[in-house]
């Protein structure tokens, strides 16, 4: 399984990364710095970056260019990419957020201080995930 | 597969897991820290008897509700059914093949529904066919398992409690209060 991060702060990304290493994770790992990048890489048009299924998105919602929303709203109309499984990662706890991230249906809403320390339990998560489903072929 | 032969094969895997992690189980949260309702959509009694059996087996207290069918879950959903109740917040786990209405009638109907679009639902199914998984995930669940003692297990014990601490699910009770106050 690879994850596709999509964040555009340097220092959750990182964040993310080394815990990966330091939890001996070993899903590969492609970073998008807003939804737009995101877009490109899911569609193969991004220039340098590419990412094979099985995949799971991370997804931040505060992002500038296409944030986290408009990212969800292109995917779930592309008949393409309508399929994926994206986790919502925020620092948002707000309820209206909360509702419209589900109302296009992610697999989970996660707020980034809940997942800590150093997102050790989201790697836990995801570990559980892809041992127990069979993801998208 | 026989009811007798599905028990023995529960207690087989439930002794296994347990014993062989007893840290997962020491890590467990204490159960009031839970707060998950199951709603499951399955007209199967073996399958129905195999997850119950296992919640009991876990110590895990996620409380059930059983729908025979999707016009079933759909009742229990819109709060119509005579009996039975949901408590939110709530997953769905769903089988596919069904009378009356079936796994991907049920999931086309919700996503459909202002009420129960956002509903994350798993599926758990016998069915390993790629379409069916295909079919499944255009309806945007929140993931494919097949119906195997062991991933049932993986599920109810690894999964779903840490999908339960720190996956804020919605409460629809927060969605209407939201809704209103937008109007």
């Amino acid at each position: 399984m690879q994850i596709l991060l999509v964040d555009d702060d340097d220092v959750a990304v990182e964040s993310v990364i080394r815990s990966m290493k330091k939890f001996e994770v070993t899903f590969p790992i492609v970073v998008a710095e807003d939804g737009q990048i995101a877009l490109d890489i899911l569609r193969g048009t991004h220039p340098t970056r590419k990412l094979e299924a099985p995949f799971l998105i991370l997804l931040d919602l505060n992002m500038p260019n296409l944030n986290g929303f408009e990212f969800l709203e292109a995917v779930r109309r592309d008949p393409e990419l309508n399929r994926a499984i994206v986790f919502v990662l925020t620092t948002s706890g707000s309820d209206a957020d909360k509702i419209k991230a589900y109302n296009e249906n992610i697999a989970g809403y996660m707020v980034k201080n809940m997942v800590g320390p150093q997102f050790s339990r989201l790697f836990t998560l995801l570990n559980n995930y892809a041992e127990t489903v069979a993801m998208p072929v | 597969m026989t009811a007798l032969k599905a028990e023995k094969d529960n207690d087989f895997y439930a002794e296994t897991i347990i014993n062989s992690m007893p840290h997962l189980v020491d890590a467990l949260p204490a159960n009031d820290a839970l707060e998950m309702n199951i709603l499951l959509v399955d007209d199967d009694d073996v399958a129905v008897e195999n997850v119950m059996r296992s919640i009991k087996k876990l110590g895990v207290q996620f409380p059930v509700v059983v729908a025979e069918d999707g016009q079933d879950a759909l009742d229990i959903l819109h709060e119509k059914h005579p009996e039975k109740k949901i408590k939110a917040p709530y997953v769905v786990l769903l089988d596919l093949k069904m009378p009356r209405m079936d796994g991907f009638e049920f999931l086309e109907t919700i996503r459909q529904d202002a009420k129960l679009e956002s509903t994350v639902v798993f599926v758990l199914t016998t069915s390993d066919s790629n379409l069916d998984r295909a079919k499944a995930y255009n309806e945007n669940i929140a993931g494919y398992m097949l119906k195997d003692t062991t991933t049932i297990f993986n599920w109810l014990f690894s999964l779903l409690p840490k999908y339960t601490n720190f996956v804020n699910l919605l409460n629809l009770s927060n969605q209407k209060r939201s809704s209103s106050e937008r109007n």
